[in-house]
């Protein structure tokens, strides 16, 4: 098809979350169209990133500070910490610029299909964290999934002896949304962590 | 094209693809499966393949030998109910782990999963209580996993015996015999709850620990070391948290 440089790059993008051979041979005609406009400042962004971003040793989170600029941020709550399971949880949730202490990024959740324990987990900076700072509250942030609540309930009760307040978001009906169409699963969650009004 | 239709557990759920998963269920009728899921990770599909969920599931293959698809629509949604208690959550991922690791593919077993889906109704009906009715149950189907898969234990002496006195399990033959029988023995067995003999009794913490010892044993003597793998995690972990009630 091209020489291997091209094969190579398809190869490459193919390996990519929502990228199969198809939708990767498109983006790489895309960018070889305008190499100029658009592969070489790619190629610079990406050089950059690869040689500037580093995980937060606080919190777990990707940026080119460390500490990250919510840690580095005095503004923010140090009394609340909220635990997610990845990056891009902690970004989704800073997304809706409503929560205002900081976080914790575990880097997976527990699951023995893959082969994933406790002691892979990033526990220990949370861990720290109770022992220096005044955490008053620990959001657990953690999916719906099999490995989300066992996770949570493994957490519950490795963070249960600092007598902190531990919290779980809520689960049910999303905004927007009608019950008639909901299913049984969302429901059930829905009625089982209702509050009063 | 090979099909069936039946009512069925999820046992296990993962990831194949982006998209797609590979269940593990206990089929009223068929016993333990496994085939593909379409579109697992689909928003509308999510509250649906759970594990502990009650589905009418769809298997269909072209040939027997293939891992085949399967379709389903929930009917109980046990998962999003028993989910939020740590303990009936426990007893929930400790069944399933052990009967999806535990029973042979395709070879029905239908009072293991009749008692498993009572159980797992008992748990989502009742899931703060869960403890006092479900652990009793759960002790009695893993001692019926284990005759299922022919390492019963005998109890015929207790038929002989009665319900009104203690009783040892050889952890050799699986046998039961009285504390007369034992002797100088006892330190090496296994001490047999009576819930196991006398099914209104519910027991307390320290029969539900020996029961899990006792059935624990046998599991990974018989079963697991046969498969080169440990207890499950989530067993283990249920052992652990009633020794800790202790």
């Amino acid at each position: 098809m091209g020489g291997p440089e091209i094969e190579r790059l398809i190869a490459l993008l193919s390996k990519l979350p929502g990228l199969g051979p198809r939708s990767a041979r498109r983006a790489t005609l895309a960018l070889l169209k305008q190499p100029q406009s658009r592969m070489v400042p790619l190629a610079q962004a990406l050089q950059q990133a690869a040689d500037h971003v580093k995980t937060c040793s606080e919190c777990g989170n990707l940026d080119s500070s460390d500490p990250c600029v919510i840690c580095g941020n005095p503004d923010r709550h140090a009394e609340q910490i909220c635990v997610v399971e990845t990056v891009g949880d902690l970004w989704a949730l800073e997304k809706t610029g409503i929560f205002k202490g900081r976080y914790q990024v575990l880097g997976g959740s527990l699951s023995p299909l893959a082969g994933i324990g406790p002691e892979d987990l990033n526990i220990a900076p949370l861990i720290q964290r109770l022992e220096d700072q005044q955490v008053k509250e620990i959001i657990l942030a953690l999916g719906a999934t099999v490995d989300g609540v066992t996770t949570m309930h493994w957490l519950y009760d490795q963070l249960l002896p600092w007598g902190v307040k531990i919290t779980q978001v809520s689960q049910g009906i999303p905004m927007g949304g009608s019950l008639e169409v909901m299913d049984e699963g969302t429901l059930t969650a829905a009625l089982t962590t209702r509050r009063s009004v | 094209m090979l099909e069936w239709s039946s009512p069925s557990i999820i046992l296990s759920t993962r990831n194949y693809g982006e998209t797609d998963g590979i269940v593990s269920l206990l089929s009223l009728d068929q016993g333990l499966y496994r085939g593909l899921v379409r579109a697992m990770g689909a928003r509308k599909n999510t509250s649906i393949w759970q594990m502990g969920n009650f589905v009418a599931a769809e298997w269909s293959a072209r040939l027997s030998d293939q891992l085949g698809h399967f379709k389903g629509e929930l009917v109980r949604a046990n998962f999003a109910s028993i989910s939020p208690f740590p303990f009936a959550y426990s007893i929930l991922s400790s069944i399933c782990s052990v009967a999806e690791s535990s029973l042979i593919e395709r070879q029905p077993v239908p009072d293991i999963a009749r008692l498993l889906f009572k159980i797992l109704t008992f748990l989502s009906l009742d899931p703060q209580e869960a403890e006092q009715k479900a652990m009793p149950q759960l002790l009695r189907w893993e001692v019926l996993l284990l005759a299922e898969l022919g390492y019963g234990l005998d109890f015929s002496v207790c038929k002989e015996y009665g319900a009104d006195r203690a009783y040892w399990v050889s952890p050799k033959t699986g046998k039961v015999v009285t504390e007369e029988m034992a002797g100088e023995w006892k330190p090496r067995l296994l001490r047999l709850p009576l819930l196991f003999i006398d099914e209104t009794d519910e027991g307390n913490h320290q029969d539900w620990y020996d029961g899990l010892i006792l059935t624990g044993y046998f599991l990974e003597k018989h079963v697991f070391y046969l498969k080169n793998k440990p207890l499950p995690n989530a067993r283990r972990l249920l052992t652990e948290k009633i020794n800790q009630l202790l």
